[in-house]
């Protein structure tokens, strides 16, 4: 027990009268908000991605947008990344699957390592990589096609289907698995860009899963969703973990809660907390992580 | 500790730590008086106890009230969830003490004399006992104070130490004079009535070791 109090805080309670308190106090183990370095356990056992001392870097190197990030994708796991606008979330998502190659001025520094394979190798293809960690953005983006077309599309171009027979078999198991069938079987020909924004973000779902990814990566994938439509989707997320490994980032902490197995807190670039969901939300170590899922922060 | 974004939010704990703050003051009270009562064999005050009891009651629904609403529309997450589960848990505790201190009341109308020293000596002795733990619990409540939470838990030994005092004492005392086995079945009523309290109290002292620490007090006392 006395382990648990630290002796700061017996000095810290000393002389105050309970009239003087008009809020709770948090636990006085928790970690001070002036660390910055991670706490937690990043490290999983069967890691789908590894990522080691990530770090990047925006104009040619002059600003760090994120800073010496260690952390594993399990296998089958959703893990959210939370934290405040600018804190690096979508940025370490985005080097998942080098999306961050298209900012000109960007540098990645660090190992990231999709089942053992270093994808900033040089001899890394982007295009098939892309497939294999696939992205759902925050603003649902189907082609300016038709709903077939849109699935389609993928799988022909990565050569996954030969005949007419194997793209219609494609089409609908995607659209099956996005649990959109049902909602368009009957207008595949019509364009995507005509369905609802929540049936919109199910298509760029079944679109990612038809060219068969390992891992997919989604962007505050419900902001722009209604409650209905993004509880589709959480479901939907909940389905796909048992055959791939899910990075989400989102500003809903209770999203987050939701669905994710992990939470990783980012803040001004630095991984400050990751842990089990239920741990970060019930009883974080990090005084910033307590500060900013409470509420607190400044 | 920072405050909310919401100032809201704080102003709301706030009025629930002071509705907190009168039901443990309205206890303290009520115990204080059925300790006086009992001590002098005032059936009147015992009476006006057992009618308060009912403002008590009405505080542990307007917590609970308090605490659901705060829960449904802020959503809390961590220490907020933390302190709003346990406000709801103390305020249950604190009702129920309140019903022992009115059912230690009910037993002195029933009382026929003075009863014998010892055993009210000790019993007296548990009120006083309880109350301070129960001020002292509350204290460690308002501070977020896990190591004085854990001094009160463990208080309760004394208190149980004293009712089996008391018993003893009673159980003789029931051999040796017939005439006073009513007397003495009150003084066990009430006895039990101060050791159940004690219970209640180390049951505070529990949530707020979990508010504090987010960890379940019997688990690490367990593994010492």
């Amino acid at each position: 027990m006395n382990n648990l109090i630290s002796t700061a805080h017996e000095k810290e309670m000393e002389g105050i009268m309970p009239e003087n308190i008009v809020a709770q106090k948090p636990n006085p183990t928790l970690v001070d908000r002036e660390d910055r370095s991670t706490v937690g356990e990043g490290r999983v056992e069967n890691p789908k991605m590894h990522c080691e001392s990530v770090s990047v870097f925006y104009n040619f190197g002059e600003k760090e947008a994120i800073h010496n990030v260690s952390l594993d994708i399990g296998e089958n796991e959703v893990i959210s990344m939370i934290g405040p606008s600018g804190c690096g979330k979508s940025t370490f998502l985005r080097c998942l699957n080098r999306m961050n190659d298209t900012i000109e001025g960007c540098l990645v520094k660090g190992q990231i390592l999709l089942e053992g394979t270093n994808i900033y190798d040089k001899k890394i293809d982007v295009v098939p990589l892309r497939a294999q960690v696939g992205m759902v953005f925050q603003k649902p983006n189907p082609f300016p096609k038709s709903i077939y077309d849109n699935i389609a599309y993928g799988p022909k171009i990565h050569g996954l289907v030969e005949s007419k027979d194997d793209t219609d078999e494609l089409v609908e198991k995607s659209l099956k698995r996005a649990g959109l069938w049902n909602e368009v079987k009957d207008r595949l020909d019509q364009p995507g860009t005509g369905l609802s924004g929540g049936q919109q973000q199910r298509l760029c779902i079944a679109r990612t899963i038809a060219v068969d990814p390992e891992v997919i990566l989604m962007d505050e994938p419900c902001s722009a969703l209604d409650p209905i439509a993004t509880a589709i989707i959480e479901d939907l997320i909940d389905e796909l973990k048992q055959d791939y490994s899910i990075a989400i980032v989102t500003h809903s902490m209770q999203q987050a809660s939701r669905v994710s197995q992990r939470t990783a807190f980012f803040h001004l670039g630095d991984l400050i907390e990751i842990g089990p969901t239920e741990q970060i939300f019930l009883n974080p170590l990090h005084q910033l992580t307590h500060d900013y899922i409470t509420g607190r922060f400044g | 500790m920072q405050e909310h974004i919401v100032k809201s939010f704080d102003a709301q704990i706030d009025a629930l730590n002071r509705k907190i703050e009168e039901t443990a003051k309205a206890c303290e009270s009520q115990l204080s008086s059925a300790a006086q009562a009992f001590e002098y064999v005032d059936k009147d005050l015992a009476k006006s106890i057992v009618k308060k009891d009912d403002n008590i009651n009405r505080l542990q629904r307007e917590i609970e009230d308090a605490c659901v609403r705060l829960l449904a529309l802020r959503q809390p997450m961590a220490a907020d969830l933390r302190y709003l589960l346990s406000c709801m848990k103390i305020a249950s505790e604190l009702e129920r003490i309140g019903d022992y201190a009115a059912n230690i009341s009910k037993r002195v109308t029933e009382l026929s004399e003075t009863p014998s020293k010892e055993p009210s000596d000790l019993i007296l002795e548990m009120i006083q006992l309880c109350n301070r733990m129960l001020k002292n619990s509350m204290d460690a409540f308002f501070n977020a104070d896990a190591q004085n939470a854990v001094k009160v838990w463990h208080k309760d030994d004394e208190i149980d130490r004293k009712f089996a005092r008391m018993m003893t004492c009673v159980r003789s005392q029931m051999q040796d004079e017939k005439d006073l086995l009513d007397n003495s079945t009150q003084l066990i009523f009430v006895g039990r009535c101060c050791e159940r309290i004690g219970d209640h109290i180390t049951n505070i002292a529990e949530d707020i070791y979990f508010m504090v620490t987010g960890r379940n007090y019997m688990d690490i006392f367990e593994d010492q």
